[in-house]
């Protein structure tokens, strides 16, 4: 069908030919030569192949050379050959043979061959043509002539037919031109000019000042369409540099508004719209002016909006297209939001057209609102997801740009998550360079948290075929990744990229190799670049296990023949890191594969990995040095080459230099002060051979010619003291030993020297990027200078987000419902439904709208830290308050009140009012004290009916009787004794420094004692409470762990000896300000785990303490009680602490014997039955027979009192028999004899834990 | 601005071409197969525009023959369709009711059009009347060369 139709029409010629021939002689001297012409057109119609195509083009081109290689053929053949030889240029083929002949045609009188000439050259011309030149000729001709066809022609061509060198041949007569009578020549001068401009760029305006009075005077000609050309240049200009034209925006405002008015000649409306090309270039023009200008702005708003309200009256294209203009210019120049919400309306009108060119621009119009109002999108939500999900990629492509442009740190999940979606699916490699882009800048600037980061971009990575990913962005990871605190972190990215690892050889195994092949192939070198890094920095946090698989999966990598050298220069670091873990272990067997690896890659064509090879090689040989070489997680240890390396190094060479009576070793910057050095030198050179040795110092000689160039300036300075201490004996002789100990491989290889100096961290491929100071903030990285300009945004983003909440917490009825986020979205929902009438919605889709508005509607994007504060506000007016005096009191014992609940809420009130001011925090603590009397008052009457046991539990918990009795308050005391008055008086011996209001209501709170930061109870001033939980007089039994330590916080806990029968045990909690500054907001919260109940001594059950603010040397503690779950190996309590941005985990690791205990002794009664009952039975054979003597020894070698602090031995039956366990949980039942133990628990796991150790004891013992 | 226009016919076969951005033939020939299959493959009723590299492209199609436009991102989609729309008015009016077969055989008389139309990549006249007065002159002394001086 296709074919027919371009066949059709010229059947349809042929059967008129003979009709229409005879009119075309008449008109056209020459008919055959046009018939040659519609020969060619016909045949390349009818062809069906680009062969065929091909063939007729070629004859075509040989019959025009042959038409032009005639001389005395006539002007009018040579035209029509000219025009041919378009056509075959139009089709793709080169005619440079006819340039010639084009040129001399323009030189022809008839205007129609010079139209013609100027035609085909500046169709077939390439750009920068040596031809060119011979054209100014010409054309400078045709500019001087008196008709105006032909300057209008000459113009035109002048378009195309200049270049830098021919354009001062020009100049002066086009600036002339720009005057000329006739307006179209004008216009088409001024034309000329603006792409004079753009050829020269601006040293055509700066030079001449004509130049730029004659651009401004064509501003005001008399006819707009030459105005119009003007306004082109301008637009130009403004993009290169607004101030030279910044005094004309009062003129451009009145042409807009004259245009827009219909000042214009009728000729130039177009379909209703006055001149809408020159509306929108005008639009263009004020936006490029306006951008941040305040004062130019201001200038523009009221014809923007008339624009605006003109381009509304006609619905069609052109309107639109004015309309869209509008709102884009009033969102880029300084915006006025009023304005901008006043067009809302019209984008619905876009956006629910029926025609996607008309949603398109809908979505284009909110993506310029949304950088301005994000809150104005709100109601758009739905168009936007449908446009989505639509079958066009165009439009869809534009909605995910929206998506990002209002990503904030509500919705980046989704929006992210969308993103890759879109990513996977994209086949064009230009949207794809731009999504990577994006989703890494995304999840730079909003990342929520590590593990999304961490899982966003090694997704990236791995989708990332075609290496489109920033290495920035995937070092950018590492960084993260190694300076972060939270072990967890690592094992999550540790397991992250095992998994992956796994995944790819699973897949090889199961096709066969030409596939495998092919999947190593496709795996992106950069994933396998991190990959590798990441787990061999982390392989340490698993088992061998682990460690022996990556080895061989890694070494399996390097096989592989397609990896570019420097991703293999990545997996060999991993490997010899893993093989230094591996030599920690012994563990022989990788050994030799190690070397085959090795001897392998000396061949390599990369020299860092030859280096590196030859390097492992002869560190294989000393497995310890290996480990020191690769520590352990020390990515972001800093290496203090200054202190350790070069001292060590000084003081041995100035103990060699003392023991052999050399002069001593003068420091480098000491040296180079002396003038006189190079002549010393010099002079001394043969007969002083340390001065020598100096020189080399500072210019080694290198002997060895594979040295890494890439090694750090810093090794390259230390190569000297080995290479040569080493190789000149006689001037710095180090016996063997020393050498060992410096640089082993002197003796050996010249190529070595380096590896021993070599900086660990600086891990010899210098790729890997050195942290140099902390890039990285809860906000994402910001160590790019790109990404600094961020920074002081974002970090007043909380201020100005707390200024907001303060504004919203007052008078919440005088506000818009859009103060609440969730109330808003479900406005918004409302506003949407009645908006859209009755459209049906997709529960699917309003969840992702949910999801991807999340916050938008806000007036600002929430920073984290401000909608924690907004969580925490909210949650706290359902708990009862924390840090008030009934955080201690067990409710469940008191039985809370209504009164009690209201104080509480005025607490709240006040708190959130305040937002935990310093000054108001007195106001609360004073509210407490009130409502601890009202308390004191509830309980006191329960205390009438309930049992003593509530108040002696209060009473052992609170101190706040003291603190009642500083405030001269009449107490109402329930156990005043004279015991607790005593205390008080030694608070206030022990404390002169505190003042009574901190005093009030800080029971949960200590001082220290003296300057001095190790948690120890010894240095700190003990108030009451404390001192009911432990003993005074025998401090030194508790010990406190510490558990985080860093410039302004630490935390430690003490395990309190007591234990109860439920295999449960009191920790006093310690959270220590050691900072200058206070401290607020600490939120201290415990995980839930399978092994523990922990439970916190407040009135509220909820696993968290929060500290509202923590003076500085204030040292806060809480008694937590853990009991005992479940039994496991690494039972660990993990908890999180929240403070200032600071997101930190904590571990406190627990072993079995702090929870168990001995039960009361057990008869043999009891032993038989529960040795009856339980069934989980162990044996332990022994290996050897041994003797009663022996085994004697060995129980008491077992020291089974060291793993199990209380243990109960019986002796039955000449069978030792030994039971240990606690309260009813935990059992553990043993049986010694001759030749085995066995053991029994009530507990699976239980037993396990007891069966390893034993084991690990009796091997250790044999 | 814009950098190209083409005018293909819906069987892919290229009617007019015009370049404002120097690009080699190479290019020229490469751009307007890919762009052919984009803009020929795409189904009807979707947007009329494309992105394209670093450009965009907006198209159009009359009858059998596809307008296309090739212009920088920051360009206005819509006017650089009425922009198109305007040039088939101009050649609507000027051949009368125009069809494809107008354009494969005078289509030098197309470039002339195109030329009063845009200039360097800019729309420069939006008067029908004024582009169709003076190709209408230049007609005249193509019949009379003699007659230098024609009134506007």
């Amino acid at each position: 069908m296709s074919s027919s139709k371009s066949f059709n029409p010229i059947q349809y010629f042929e059967s008129n030919s003979k009709v229409q021939v005879p009119t075309w002689i008449k008109t056209l001297q020459n008919a055959i030569l046009d018939l040659d012409f519609y020969e060619l057109v016909k045949n390349i119609g009818e062809s069906k192949s680009r062969e065929e195509e091909h063939r007729i083009i070629k004859a075509e081109i040989i019959k025009l050379k042959h038409s032009f290689s005639q001389s005395d053929s006539s002007k009018e053949k040579l035209r029509e050959c000219l025009i041919r030889m378009i056509y075959c240029h139009m089709l793709g083929y080169d005619v440079p043979f006819g340039h010639v002949h084009a040129l001399n045609m323009t030189q022809d009188q008839n205007i129609l061959n010079k139209r013609t000439g100027y035609l085909t050259l500046s169709l077939c011309l390439p750009e920068q043509h040596e031809l060119l030149i011979m054209a100014v000729n010409s054309i400078q001709k045709g500019l001087n002539s008196n008709n105006y066809l032909e300057q209008c022609s000459s113009l035109t061509a002048l378009t195309k037919l200049a270049d830098k060198e021919t354009i001062p041949a020009y100049l002066n007569k086009v600036i002339g031109l720009v005057s000329h009578a006739k307006p179209i020549v004008r216009k088409k001068a001024v034309t000329v000019l603006h792409r004079f401009l753009k050829l020269m760029g601006d040293e055509l305006v700066l030079q001449d000042n004509q130049l730029n009075d004659k651009l401004r005077y064509t501003l005001c000609d008399k006819d707009p369409s030459v105005m119009s050309a003007a306004i082109c240049i301008f637009l130009d200009l403004s993009t290169r540099s607004v101030d030279s034209i910044i005094d004309l925006v009062p003129s451009f405002v009145s042409i807009l508004k004259q245009v827009a008015e219909g000042r214009l000649p009728k000729s130039f409306i177009y379909h209703g719209i006055h001149h809408p090309w020159l509306q929108i270039n005008l639009l263009k023009l004020l936006s490029n002016l306006g951008r941040g200008n305040q004062k130019a702005s201001e200038h523009m708003y009221q014809v923007l909006l008339f624009t605006l309200n003109q381009s509304l009256k006609f619905k069609n294209n052109a309107g639109f297209s004015v309309l869209y203009q509008t709102i884009k210019t009033l969102t880029t120049i300084v915006p006025n939001l009023p304005l901008i919400e006043s067009c809302m309306k019209n984008i619905s009108f876009l956006l629910n057209s029926k025609h996607n060119n008309l949603k398109y621009f809908g979505i284009k119009a909110l993506t310029s609102i949304v950088k301005v109002s994000p809150k104005s999108i709100g109601q758009f939500q739905f168009e936007v997801i449908e446009s989505l999900e639509s079958s066009d990629e165009t439009l869809k492509r534009k909605s995910f740009d929206l998506l990002y442009r209002m990503t904030n740190h509500n919705n980046i999940g989704p929006i992210c998550s969308k993103l890759i979606e879109q990513w996977i699916q994209s086949k064009d490699y230009h949207l794809k360079v731009e999504l990577t882009a994006k989703i890494t800048e995304l999840a730079d600037k909003y990342s929520p948290n590590d593990l999304w980061y961490i899982d966003t971009i090694s997704t990236l990575l791995y989708l990332d075929k075609s290496n489109l990913l920033n290495p920035q962005s995937a070092y950018n990871l590492i960084r993260l990744i190694s300076e972060e605190d939270d072990i967890n972190i690592k094992q999550y990215s540790f397991d992250l990229f095992y998994s992956k690892l796994l995944n790819i050889n699973n897949n090889n195994n199961n096709n066969s190799d030409k596939d495998k092949d092919q999947q190593q192939l496709e795996l992106p070198n950069m994933f396998i670049q991190i990959m590798s890094w990441i787990l061999s920095e982390y392989s340490f946090l698993n088992s061998n296990q682990y460690l022996s698989t990556i080895f061989s999966k890694l070494c399996d990598l390097m096989e592989n023949e397609n990896l570019q050298e420097s991703t293999k220069s990545w997996i060999l670091n991993a490997i010899i890191k893993l093989s230094s873990q591996q030599a920690v272990n012994n563990n022989s067997n990788s050994k030799s594969s190690l070397m085959i690896l090795c001897k392998k890659l000396m061949r390599s064509k990369s020299l860092v990995n030859q280096q590196h090879s030859f390097e492992l090689l002869q560190l294989l040989q000393y497995p310890n040095l290996l480990s020191k070489l690769y520590p352990l997680d020390a990515y972001c240890e800093d290496l203090d080459l200054e202190n350790n390396l070069f001292k060590s190094l000084e003081n041995h060479s100035r103990k060699e230099i003392k023991e052999n009576g050399k002069s001593n070793y003068i420091p480098y910057d000491k040296r180079k002060s002396t003038p006189l050095i190079q002549d010393l030198i010099v002079s001394n050179s043969n007969s002083n051979n340390f001065k020598d040795k100096e020189l080399n110092f500072f210019y080694p000689i290198q002997n060895n010619i594979t040295t890494l160039e890439l090694v750090q300036p810093i090794i390259k300075e230390l190569v000297p003291i080995s290479n040569h201490s080493g190789g000149n004996q006689e001037l710095v002789p180090i016996n063997d030993q020393s050498t060992k100990q410096i640089s082993i491989t002197n003796n050996n290889n010249n190529n070595n020297s380096l590896v021993p100096l070599s900086n660990p961290t600086q891990t010899p491929t210098t790729i890997v990027p050195k942290p140099t100071k902390v890039l990285w903030t809860k906000k994402g990285f910001i160590g790019n200078k790109s990404n600094t300009v961020i920074e002081p945004q974002q970090s007043q983003q909380p201020n100005q987000a707390n200024q907001n909440n303060q504004q919203t917490q007052i008078p919440q009825q005088t506000q818009q419902p859009n103060q609440n986020n969730n109330n808003n979205n479900n406005n918004n929902n409302n506003n949407n439904n009645s908006n859209s009438g009755k459209k049906i919605l997709d529960p699917e889709k309003e969840k992702l709208a949910n999801d991807l508005f999340g916050g938008i509607s806000e007036s600002k994007p929430l920073s984290i830290s401000e909608r924690l504060n907004q969580k925490k506000t909210t949650s706290n007016l359902k708990t009862s308050p924390v840090k008030t005096i009934d955080e201690i009191i067990d409710l469940s014992i008191t039985t809370p009140t209504s009164n009690n609940s209201t104080n509480n809420n005025n607490n709240n009130n006040n708190n959130n009012n305040n937002n935990n001011n310093n000054n108001n925090n007195n106001n609360n603590n004073n509210n407490i004290l009130i409502s601890i009397d009202s308390d004191d008052s509830n309980i006191n009457n329960n205390n009438n009916t309930n049992n003593n046991k509530s108040n002696s539990f209060l009473d052992d918990l609170l101190g706040n009787n003291d603190n009642n009795s500083i405030l001269d308050r009449k107490p109402i005391s329930l156990n005043d004794n004279d015991n607790n008055n005593d205390n008080n008086l030694q608070l206030i011996q022990h404390d002169p420094i505190l003042s009574p209001s901190t005093l009030n209501n800080n029971d949960q709170f200590l001082t220290w004692k003296k300057n001095s930061d190790e948690l120890s109870f010894k240095n700190f001033n003990l108030n009451p409470t404390v001192s009911k939980i432990i003993d005074k007089n025998n401090l030194d039994q508790y010990s406190i762990n510490t558990i985080l330590k860093n410039q302004s916080i630490i935390v430690g806990y003490c395990q309190l000896p007591t234990k109860t029968n439920d295999d449960q045990i009191q920790i006093i909690y310690l959270i220590s300000n050691c900072g200058r500054e206070t401290i607020s907001q600490i939120n201290h919260t415990f995980e839930s785990n399978e092994f523990f109940n922990t439970t916190l001594n407040q009135s509220n059950s909820s696993n968290g303490i929060v500290i509202d603010s923590l003076e500085s040397n204030l040292l806060y503690y809480h008694l937590v009680k853990i009991q005992l779950k479940k039994i496991g190996f690494n039972i660990n309590l993990n908890s999180m602490i929240k403070y200032q941005q600071q997101n930190l985990s904590l571990t406190i690791p627990f072993e079995i014997n702090h929870f168990l205990k001995n039960n009361e002794n057990i008869n043999e009664n009891q032993f038989n039955q529960y040795w009856n009952e339980f069934k989980n039975e162990k044996v332990i054979e022994f290996t050897k027979e041994f003797d009663d003597t022996f085994r004697d020894q060995l129980i008491q070698d077992l020291n089974i009192n060291d793993i199990f602090e209380d243990s109960n031995s019986l002796c039955f039956n000449n069978q030792l028999e030994i039971q240990i366990g606690s309260g009813n949980n935990f059992i553990c039942l043993y049986k010694f004899s001759i030749d085995n133990i066995i053991f029994k628990t009530n507990d699976k796991n239980f037993s396990e834990i007891i069966y390893r150790f034993l084991f690990k004891k009796l091997n250790s013992f044999i | 601005m814009i950098h190209f226009l083409l005018l293909l016919s819906r069987q892919g076969k290229t009617r007019l071409t015009k370049w404002y951005s120097p690009f080699t033939n190479k290019e020229k020939s490469r751009f307007t197969r890919e762009i052919g299959n984009m803009v020929l493959n795409r189904p009807p009723k979707l947007c009329n525009f494309l992105e394209w590299k670093e450009y965009k492209i907006i198209f159009k199609r009359y009858a059998s023959l596809y307008f296309i436009v090739c212009c920088d991102r920051t360009d206005n989609e819509l006017i650089v369709l009425e922009m198109i729309h305007h040039f088939v008015e101009i050649l609507d009016r000027y051949f009368g009711n125009v069809c494809e077969l107008d354009l494969i055989f005078n289509f030098h008389k197309a470039y002339y059009i195109l030329d009063e139309l845009l200039l360097a990549g800019e729309l420069q006249e939006t008067s029908k009347k004024t582009v169709l007065r003076l190709i209408a002159q230049q007609d005249a002394q193509q019949e009379n060369p003699s007659e230098h001086k024609v009134d506007l």
